[in-house]
């Protein structure tokens, strides 16, 4: 019956109401994808949003799932490995389609004409996800609602300072001194960077305490921070706002560093912590963590 | 000597613009000092950070034009910051020597041709490569990725740039922005180059757009550069203007260079 559509599946099933509860029957103990989101709706500890990116962004939500991979932005090199693995569901923290909006079926951009030929690139990534039965969830809004925030906990583990955590803020960390750019160097391979990174500050500050930014970080999250700690390692900020901010403070006279990864490497270890976590909820399959990767490289 | 006031600078350029002055520029304002201010020289910058305004200051420069944010905000709104220990620094040094700061931003970008877009073509080495004049988009020699950004870095002596997409992509048509205004990777283009651009979650995320086109073995590029890096190139060609209606006082670019280093 491979050549039939769904209605007509369902038609010869005699009926819609039938279609669903065989697969059901056929798959066994299989969980779908939306019970799995059920499943962390019911579990991730806040409340759940009207408006959230959390939705799903491609594929059948009624899919049975046979493996979940969980990463920073589903990129198709993180499609491919994970159709390969033989995972069906991926759960993202970052669009797939290119825009906060993540619509599959954009409309032409602006200067383009209505009739503008598809993208090759969008129509490529559709195309592979349908191939290969995919199912692509966004996990963003509530998986960082959670507390302690899971995405400075997982840098600070992935960094190794767990245990250097000044009690009552899990953003500060205090550490033997190092120079500034040691402490860039450290950063850089404990994440697997390859040319994203980039410092402000005297490469030989002697650095003792530590605040954590991931992800993108307003002004604000800066102002609060800087007078409170020798450096700063945080994801992305604006060039303009913190990064000027930094370099005044430096200016001034005080011996202060800023460090920034870049966005994606910044929230790579907490959705690892996110893999860990599903792995407890969803007993039924196997669920792994896939790196994005540094996105950036720099000429030589 | 003659003397002359900020305020009457202002008037000049609001004169020499070629279009109408935006006066209800919320960017285009005094960040420091005012109108009435003697000025003793004009220091041009991409960006007002405190070393900009001490080397100013250095070289007897208290008229300070900056295309970018003196209080590390878009409207350089200062409520929030009396308490903060940078800001009291900086602006007291400003207060204390006379320093007047303006900003230079959306009546440039009005211009035509933009000083940016014309100085960075310029100084990458592409303006002879540029489709139509002022189209911001260029059919260079086809190159791969790596070798064009190699080349760009060297032109514009910039380190801290950073690159997605395939080094070996053969590349030809390209299109440039400035600051964080990056155009789209998508559509009749191979090479896109910026300043600063959001890395995903906004209204186009052109970097998952490059990764994607690498594995699909598609030929994208995306070259950030930096945002100061991007504009400073064109803060050469406003200060050029500027000396040819101000002859009372010296008007001098002062470099800014990258805020960055890479590792």
């Amino acid at each position: 019956m491979g050549h039939l559509s769904r209605r007509q599946f369902a038609a010869a099933a005699g009926g819609g109401a039938l279609a669903a509860p065989f697969v059901i029957a056929q798959q066994g103990k299989a969980v779908t994808a939306a019970e799995i989101v059920e499943r962390i709706r019911g579990n991730v500890g806040v409340a759940w949003k009207n408006e959230t990116v959390d939705t799903f962004k491609a594929g059948e939500p009624g899919t049975a799932v046979k493996g979940i991979t969980v990463a920073s932005m589903a990129t198709m090199d993180v499609l491919k490995k994970s159709a390969a693995a033989g995972a069906n569901f991926i759960i993202t923290a970052e669009p797939t389609f290119f825009g906060k909006a993540d619509n599959p079926n954009p409309p032409p951009g602006r200067g383009q004409p209505a009739n503008a030929p598809p993208d090759p690139v969008l129509t490529a990534k559709r195309d592979f996800i349908q191939k290969n039965g995919l199912v692509v969830w966004r996990f963003s809004d509530h998986w960082r609602m959670r507390k302690p925030d899971p995405l400075i906990q997982g840098l600070s583990e992935a960094m190794g300072w767990t245990k250097s955590q000044v009690s009552g803020d899990p953003s500060h960390f205090v550490l033997p001194a190092m120079k500034l750019d040691a402490l860039a160097g450290t950063v850089k391979s404990k994440l697997g960077m390859r040319g994203g990174m980039r410092v402000v500050g005297d490469p030989a500050a002697e650095i003792r305490t530590i605040g954590l930014l991931p992800g993108t970080t307003p002004l604000a999250a800066a102002l609060k921070m800087l007078p409170n700690v020798d450096a700063i390692i945080a994801g992305e900020v604006r060039e303009w706002e913190s990064v000027e901010y930094a370099q005044d403070t430096v200016t001034a006279g005080m011996k202060k560093g800023l460090i920034l990864t870049g966005r994606v490497i910044s929230e790579e270890p907490g959705r690892k912590l996110c893999a860990s976590w599903l792995k407890t909820l969803v007993p039924e399959t196997r669920v792994e963590w896939i790196a994005t990767g540094d996105p950036y490289w720099r000429p030589v | 000597m003659a003397t002359i006031s900020a305020g009457e600078i202002l008037d000049r350029m609001k004169k020499n613009l070629g279009v109408p002055w935006q006066e209800n520029s919320a960017r285009d304002t005094y960040k420091s000092g005012g109108p009435s201010t003697e000025v003793t020289g004009i220091a041009t910058t991409v960006m007002s950070t405190f070393d900009q305004v001490q080397r100013a200051h250095a070289q007897g420069l208290n008229f300070i034009l900056t295309h970018e944010t003196t209080y590390w905000n878009d409207r350089d709104i200062v409520t929030d910051l009396a308490n903060d220990p940078t800001y009291r620094i900086k602006s007291e040094f400003c207060a204390k020597n006379n320093i007047v700061i303006h900003r230079f931003h959306d009546n440039l970008h009005a211009m035509r041709p933009d000083f940016n877009f014309q100085a960075l073509a310029r100084d990458s080495g592409w303006s002879k490569y540029e489709v139509a004049p002022n189209s911001r988009r260029f059919t260079l020699p086809e190159t791969t990725l790596g070798a064009l950004a190699a080349d760009v870095a060297k032109r514009l002596g910039i380190k801290a740039l950073r690159i997605v997409g395939d080094p070996n992509a053969r590349v030809s048509k390209a299109q440039i922005g400035v600051g964080y205004g990056m155009p789209r990777a998508a559509g009749d283009v191979d090479v896109i180059m910026s300043g600063e651009a959001q890395e995903t979650d906004g209204a186009i995320d052109n970097t998952e757009y490059v990764l994607d086109a690498a594995t699909l073995g598609i030929a994208k590029g995306q070259i950030i550069l930096g945002h100061c890096a991007s504009e400073e190139p064109g803060m050469e060609d406003c200060t050029e203007w500027l000396k040819t209606f101000v002859t009372e006082v010296p008007v001098r670019l002062v470099r800014a260079g990258e805020p960055y280093w890479p590792m």
